[in-house]
C-alpha cells in the first residue's frame, strides 16, 4: 500500500468513525433530553391533579367557618372563594359571599357534578363570574345544607413546571383554554395555542403523548391530555417540534462543531498534502525510483560506487527543495543508510574477493582432487583388471592416457629399468607414430629421477643437459622414479608443450600412479619372465613332438608364420599374433599320446585308427593343462582339426562356434601339410595346393575353412607360398 | 383558475388588546376569533400570495402598544378596545402611519373620515332605536332602564337612541354593576303598578342577575336588552326568567351553524361552544382587511389605500357596506328569548 493511500484511508477512517461517534452522541443526547421534556411533561400534568385534590380537601372545613361565621369577618380567608352561597336546589337563597342575588336561579349545568350530599364533583364554568372568568364550583353539604362554592383556582404553581420548551394548559374537555402560564415563560408556539383559546380537535387526541402538525403556525408538536378529578377538566402539556430541535440542536452543536472542526482540519490536510506534502512525497518518490533503477543497473561494485555518488547528489538536490522537517529528515537518513550501504558494499565486495579466490581455490583443489580421484580410479581400475588379465601393457597405456588428461600433458611415457636402460612399455600423446627409443639410466632426465629416487620438475627442459628429446615442442617435463619395494622398476614421463611450473597437487596425485604402476611395471617383468619360461616349454614340447612324429623346424617355423599372418587377417591384436606365431607349432603336441607307429604307418590307416590319431586333438590340450600362459596353446590343440562346415573333430564345432585360433592353424596346417613331402605322397606345387583349397579334392574342401581366411588365401596365396618357400625343407 | 402567486408575503397583522379595560372578557374571546379568522384567511395563502402574520400584543398605554406594533414590524393594528381608548389611540395611528381595524370600538364618536381607524361597527347605540322601535310596539310608556357603570357613555348614548325612540324617558334609570340594590328594589317595589318594562344596557352577567331580580318581582314585565348582554353566558344565567325579552342581537344565533367556509372551518375545528357575536365581528375585520390587501396591497400603505376604498365587503352573513369613516355597516337581528335562547324573528339591512 501506498503512503497517500495509506494516510487517505487513515483520513477517511478517522473521519468516518468521527462521524459515527458524533451520531451516536447526537441521538443519545437528543433521546436523553426528549424523555426528560415527556418526564417533566408527566409529572405536570400529575401535580396538576395533585393540585386539585388538595383544593377540595381544604375547603370543605373553611367552608364551615365560613358559614357559621360573619362574612365581613371571614373575608380574609379563602380570598380565591367567589362564591359561596346557600342554595335549594338551583335557586340561591343566601348569599354569603360573591355577586349573586338571593331568589336567582342558576344554571342547572353548575349542578352537574351534584351527588347528594358532602362533596359534590368539581364544575368548571365561566357562569358565575361576573367577568366570565371560569370558577371551580362545587356544592357541598353542611348540616344538610347545599352550599355552592366558586373557587378561582390559582395554577401559577404549576408554572415552576414550564420552561422554554414544556407549555402546561389546563383545560375543558372540549378544549378550552382555562390556564395557561404566563405568556413570557413558554415557548412561542404554546402561547400560539393558548391564544387560540381553545384547542383545536386534532390536539386533543388520544390518551398519552402523540405527535401533530400545527399548520397555523407552521409547526408541529408533541402533545398529551391528562383527564383530571375536575368534571370536563383536563390538563394538556404541548412540547413543541422546535423546542425538540433546539434540544436536538444543543445536543448537536458539540458534535456539530467537532465535525466542522474534523473537517477544517481534514481539508487543510488536504490541502496540506495536495500542495506541499504529496509533491515532496511524490518526488521521494521518483527518488527511491531512480535509485532503484541505478541500483537494478548496477553490476560492479565501481557501478555501485558509481550509483550511490548519484544518488547522494540527486538526496542533496532534493534536500534543498524539501520544506517539510519530516521529509528532510528521511532524505538525510536516506543519504546516511546510502552511505553505510557503500562503506558495506566496499567489504561485501571484498569479501566476495575472498569468498571469489576460495572458490577458485576450492574449485581448483576440488578439480585436482577430482582428477587425483580419476588418475586413483583408473589405476585402481588398472590393477583389478590387471589382476583378472595379467595383461599389463595395454592397461599402463590406458594409465598413461588417463595421466596425460588428467595432467593437460603433451604426452606421458611408462619406461621400464632394465639394466643401465630405460625401455618404453607405455606411452600416450606425442606423435602416435612416433616411435619411442629407450633412452640410457645415466644421461636422461627419467635416469635422473630413477638415480636419486626422486621425481623432478623440469620448467625448461632446453637448459637441462640431459634431457634426451623424444618428441619435438616440449618445455617442461615432470620426471619421477617407480620404485618397487625401494627398488627402482622403471620411470615415469610427463611432457608438457607449454611452459608448466611445478605442480605440487600433481605430484601428490603421481606418487601412489607412481608406485602402483612400478607395482605393474614389477608384476610385467615377472609375468615376462614366467611367460619366457613356459616359451622355453613350449621349443621344448616342440621339439619333443617333432622328434615323435617326424615334424620338421621348418614345418614349425612355417606354421608360426602362416598363422601370424592369418591372425593378422582376422584382426587379432600384435600381442595375439606374436602369441600365435610362438604356440601354432605345438598344435600337433597330442601326437604324444598316438603310438608312434600309427603315425609313422605308410599307408591309410584304418577307421579305428583314425580315430586313435583323432584324439590328439584333446590330449593336446590335456598335456598343456591348465596353465594361463598356454591357454591359447590349448585352444590351438584343442581346434585345429575342427571345420568351418562341422565336419571336423574333436568336437565337430561349426562356424562361430569354432575359436579364431583353431581356424587359422586348420587352414595353414592344410596348406603346409599339401605342400610338404610326406612319405605316402610327394611334394605339391603351391598352384596344386591352391586350387585343392580353393576348389576341393575329395578330402579338402573350401567349406572346411573360415570364409575370411579362404578369401585371404584366394588373394594372397602367393605370401602362403612365399612362407613356404623361405624356409622349404 | 387561480394562478399561484410566486411569492408569498407576510402581513403582519398586531391584535392589540386593551389590558384591564371593560372589554377584557369579550377582547380575548375576539382576540382568539381573530387568531382563528387569521388561520382560515392563511389556508390558501400561498395561492393568494399573502399570509397573515399575528402577534399579539396588550397594553393599557395606547402609545406602547403602537410603538410595540412597529417593532414588531406591524402593517396593520386589529384593536379589540373599547372606543375610548380608541380615540386615545388616533394620533399614534396617525403618526405612525398604520391603519387599525377595531371589531370592538363602536361608539358614533369615532366614526370620522379621513382618519386611520376602520371600524366593525358605526354606531352600536343605534341598535337603542331598533330596541326602542320595538318597546314602542310592545306599548311601554312606563319604564325603567338599567345601566352598566362601566362604559357609561355607550349605555347613555344607547338610552338616548332608546328613549327617542319609544318617545318617553325612563321613570328610573339605575346604574349597577352585578346586581340592583335591595333599596333599588324596594324603590321599584312601590311603582309595580305603574311599570311596563325596563331597559337593561349591561354586560351578560349583570344583565342576567337584573333581570331575575326584576321578573321575581315583576313577573310580567317587559325587558329589553341590548345587544352587551346577548351572548351565550348570559342566555344561561337568563334562564326562564328571560322570557319573552326582546333584543337587537349583532350576530345571528345561527351564524355558526350556517353554510359559510369560515363556520364550517370553526365547526370542523373546534368542540367547544363559540360566540357568534365575537366571531361575527372578527371575520368582519379580517373580510375588511383582506379586501384592502387585496386592493392596496400588503404593507402599511397599500392597506390604509385599500381599506380607504373599501365599499361593499362579504360578510359572514352577506355582504355589507363600509362608508366613508371607514365604517362598517352590519345587518341586525331582532329577536325575542323564548326557552332559554335567542330567537331571531327578522334581519334589519343597513343600507
Amino acid at each position: 500500500m501506498s503512503i497517500r493511500r495509506l494516510f487517505l484511508n487513515l483520513v477517511v477512517s478517522m473521519s468516518l468513525l468521527g462521524m459515527i461517534i458524533l451520531g451516536f452522541q447526537a441521538v443519545t443526547t437528543v433521546r436523553m433530553e426528549t424523555e426528560h421534556l415527556f418526564q417533566r411533561g408527566n409529572l405536570l400534568a400529575e401535580e396538576t391533579r395533585l393540585q386539585l385534590r388538595r383544593l377540595g380537601e381544604r375547603a370543605l372545613p373553611q367552608v364551615a367557618l365560613l358559614a357559621s361565621g360573619n362574612p365581613r369577618e371571614t373575608e380574609h380567608l379563602l380570598p380565591n372563594l367567589k362564591i359561596l352561597a346557600v342554595v335549594e336546589e338551583n335557586r340561591v337563597t343566601r348569599v354569603i359571599r360573591g355577586a349573586l342575588v338571593p331568589g336567582i336561579e342558576l344554571p342547572k349545568e353548575l349542578f352537574s357534578a351534584r351527588r347528594g350530599d358532602g362533596f359534590s364533583g368539581w364544575v368548571i364554568s365561566p357562569l358565575l363570574d361576573p367577568r366570565g372568568e371560569l370558577l371551580l364550583v362545587t356544592e357541598v353539604f353542611w348540616r344538610n345544607t347545599p352550599y355552592l362554592l366558586a373557587i378561582r383556582p390559582n395554577f401559577d404553581d404549576l408554572s415552576i413546571l414550564t420552561g422554554p420548551s414544556l407549555v402546561p394548559l389546563l383545560i375543558r374537555t372540549d378544549g378550552r383554554v382555562i390556564w395557561r402560564a404566563p405568556r413570557e415563560s413558554v415557548h412561542p408556539l404554546g402561547n400560539a395555542v393558548a391564544d387560540r383559546g381553545i384547542l383545536e380537535r386534532k390536539l386533543l387526541g388520544s390518551e398519552g403523548w402523540h405527535f401533530v402538525p400545527f399548520p397555523s403556525v407552521g409547526e408541529a408538536l408533541w402533545i398529551r391530555v391528562e383527564p383530571l378529578d375536575v368534571e370536563g377538566f383536563a390538563a394538556a402539556v404541548i412540547l413543541p417540534f422546535s423546542a425538540v430541535l433546539g434540544a436536538l440542536f444543543r445536543a448537536l452543536v458539540p458534535s456539530l462543531l467537532l465535525f466542522v472542526l474534523l473537517g477544517g482540519v481534514l481539508l487543510f490536510f488536504l490541502h496540506l498534502w495536495r500542495n506541499s506534502f504529496r509533491p515532496q512525497i511524490l518526488r521521494l518518490e521518483g527518488l527511491l525510483r531512480q535509485v532503484r533503477q541505478q541500483l537494478e543497473r548496477t553490476r560492479t561494485s565501481e557501478e555501485l560506487a558509481l550509483a550511490i555518488e548519484r544518488t547522494g547528489e540527486a538526496v542533496a538536490r532534493q534536500r534543498e527543495r524539501v520544506t517539510f522537517q519530516e521529509i528532510a529528515s528521511v532524505l538525510d537518513t536516506i543519504a546516511e543508510v546510502f552511505g553505510v550501504i557503500a562503506g558495506q558494499q566496499e567489504e561485501i565486495n571484498a569479501f566476495h574477493e575472498e569468498v571469489h579466490a576460495m572458490n577458485v581455490s576450492l574449485t581448483e583443489t576440488n578439480d585436482a582432487l577430482r582428477e587425483r580421484e580419476r588418475v586413483w580410479g583408473k589405476t585402481l581400475e588398472v590393477a583389478q583388471t590387471v589382476s583378472r588379465s595379467g595383461d599389463m601393457v595395454p592397461e599402463m597405456k590406458r594409465i598413461a592416457e588417463t595421466i596425460l588428461e588428467v595432467g593437460h600433458a603433451s604426452g606421458v611415457i611408462i619406461d621400464r629399468l632394465e639394466e643401465d636402460t630405460l625401455f618404453p612399455v607405455a606411452w600416450a600423446g606425442y606423435d602416435r607414430t612416433l616411435l619411442l627409443a629407450p633412452v640410457a639410466l645415466s644421461k636422461s632426465l627419467v635416469g635422473r629421477a630413477v638415480r636419486t629416487g626422486e621425481p623432478h620438475w623440469i620448467e625448461q627442459v632446453d637448459e637441462d643437459e640431459e634431457y634426451v628429446a623424444v618428441a619435438e615442442g616440449i618445455t617442461s617435463e615432470v620426471v619421477m622414479p617407480l620404485l618397487q619395494g625401494g627398488e627402482p622398476v622403471g620411470g615415469l614421463t610427463m611432457s608438457f608443450a607449454r611452459f608448466r611450473g611445478k605442480d605440487r597437487e600433481l605430484l601428490d596425485t603421481l606418487v601412489p600412479v607412481a608406485s602402483a604402476l612400478a607395482g605393474f611395471l614389477y608384476m610385467e617383468r615377472a609375468q615376462r619372465e614366467i611367460k619366457e619360461s613356459y616359451h622355453y616349454l613350449v621349443e621344448k614340447l616342440q621339439e619333443l613332438t617333432a622328434l615323435y612324429h617326424d615334424e620338421t623346424a621348418e614345418h614349425l617355423q612355417r606354421m608360426g608364420a602362416y598363422c601370424r599372418m592369418l591372425a593378422e587377417v582376422l584382426g587379432r591384436s600384435p600381442e595375439e599374433q606374436e602369441e600365435m606365431f610362438f604356440l601354432a607349432r605345438v598344435h600337433d603336441l597330442g601326437k604324444l599320446r598316438v603310438p608312434r607307429e600309427l603315425l609313422a604307418k605308410p599307408g591309410p590307416l584304418t577307421a579305428e585308427e583314425f580315430e586313435i590319431v583323432k584324439e590328439h586333438a584333446r590330449a593336446g590340450a590335456e598335456i598343456l593343462g591348465d596353465a594361463r600362459w598356454l591357454s591359447m596353446a590349448r585352444t590351438i590343440c584343442a581346434s585345429h582339426h575342427e571345420r568351418w562346415d562341422g565336419s571336423g573333430y574333436p568336437n565337430g564345432l561349426k562356424e562361430m562356434e569354432i575359436p579364431w585360433e583353431g581356424c587359422v592353424v586348420a587352414l595353414a596346417d592344410v596348406y603346409d601339410a599339401l605342400r610338404s613331402p610326406r612319405a605316402y605322397k610327394p611334394e605339391l606345387p603351391h598352384e596344386t595346393v591352391r586350387r585343392i583349397i580353393l576348389e576341393g579334392d575329395g578330402r579338402v574342401r573350401p567349406e572346411h575353412f573360415h570364409p575370411r581366411l579362404l578369401d585371404f588365401f584366394r588373394e594372397h596365396s602367393d605370401r602362403f607360398a612365399a612362407i613356404y618357400d623361405s624356409a622349404r625343407e | 383558475m387561480v394562478v399561484p402567486e410566486l411569492r408569498t408575503r407576510d402581513v403582519v397583522v398586531a391584535i392589540c388588546t386593551e389590558e384591564h379595560g371593560p372589554l377584557l372578557f369579550g377582547s380575548s374571546r375576539i382576540e382568539e376569533a381573530l387568531l382563528w379568522g387569521m388561520d382560515y384567511l392563511n389556508q390558501d395563502a400561498s395561492k393568494k400570495g399573502v399570509r397573515y402574520r399575528p402577534v399579539i400584543l396588550r397594553g393599557s398605554r395606547p402609545h406602547l402598544l403602537v410603538e410595540a406594533a412597529n417593532r414588531a414590524g406591524a402593517h396593520v393594528l386589529l384593536a379589540t378596545v373599547t372606543s375610548s381608548f380608541a380615540e386615545t389611540l388616533l394620533p399614534y395611528l396617525d403618526h405612525a402611519g398604520i391603519a387599525a381595524i377595531s371589531p370592538t370600538a363602536s361608539s358614533g364618536v369615532l366614526a370620522r373620515p379621513g382618519d386611520l381607524l376602520f371600524r366593525t361597527r358605526s354606531d352600536s347605540a343605534q341598535d337603542g332605536a331598533f330596541l326602542g322601535g320595538m318597546a314602542r310596539s310592545q306599548g311601554a310608556g312606563r319604564y325603567v332602564a338599567v345601566l352598566g357603570k362601566t362604559n357609561f357613555t355607550f349605555s347613555g348614548r344607547f338610552l338616548a337612541h332608546f328613549r327617542e325612540e319609544v318617545g318617553e324617558a325612563p321613570l328610573r334609570v339605575f346604574t349597577v354593576d352585578d346586581a340592583l340594590s335591595r333599596e333599588e328594589l324596594l324603590s321599584l317595589l312601590r311603582e309595580e303598578e305603574r311599570l311596563d318594562g325596563a331597559l337593561l344596557v349591561l354586560a351578560d352577567y349583570p344583565m342576567a342577575m337584573v333581570a331575575q331580580q326584576l321578573r321575581l318581582f315583576f313577573p310580567g314585565l317587559s325587558l329589553w336588552v341590548a345587544s352587551l348582554g346577548t351572548t351565550e353566558r348570559g342566555a344561561m344565567l337568563l334562564g326562564r326568567f328571560g322570557e319573552g325579552a326582546r333584543a337587537v342581537l349583532g350576530a345571528s344565533p345561527d351564524l355558526l351553524s350556517g353554510e359559510h367556509p369560515f363556520a364550517v372551518f370553526l365547526r370542523e375545528r373546534y368542540a367547544g361552544q363559540l360566540e357568534p357575536v365575537a366571531v361575527r365581528s372578527s371575520f368582519t375585520a379580517l373580510a375588511m382587511l383582506n379586501e384592502a390587501v387585496r386592493l392596496g396591497g400588503p404593507d402599511r400603505k397599500g392597506v390604509i389605500k385599500g381599506l380607504r376604498s373599501l365599499d361593499r365587503v362579504q360578510g359572514m352573513d352577506g355582504p355589507f357596506t363600509v362608508d366613508a369613516a371607514g365604517d362598517a355597516h352590519l345587518p341586525l337581528y331582532p329577536a325575542t328569548f323564548r326557552r332559554g335562547v335567542w330567537q331571531v324573528w327578522d334581519r334589519i339591512f343597513f343600507p
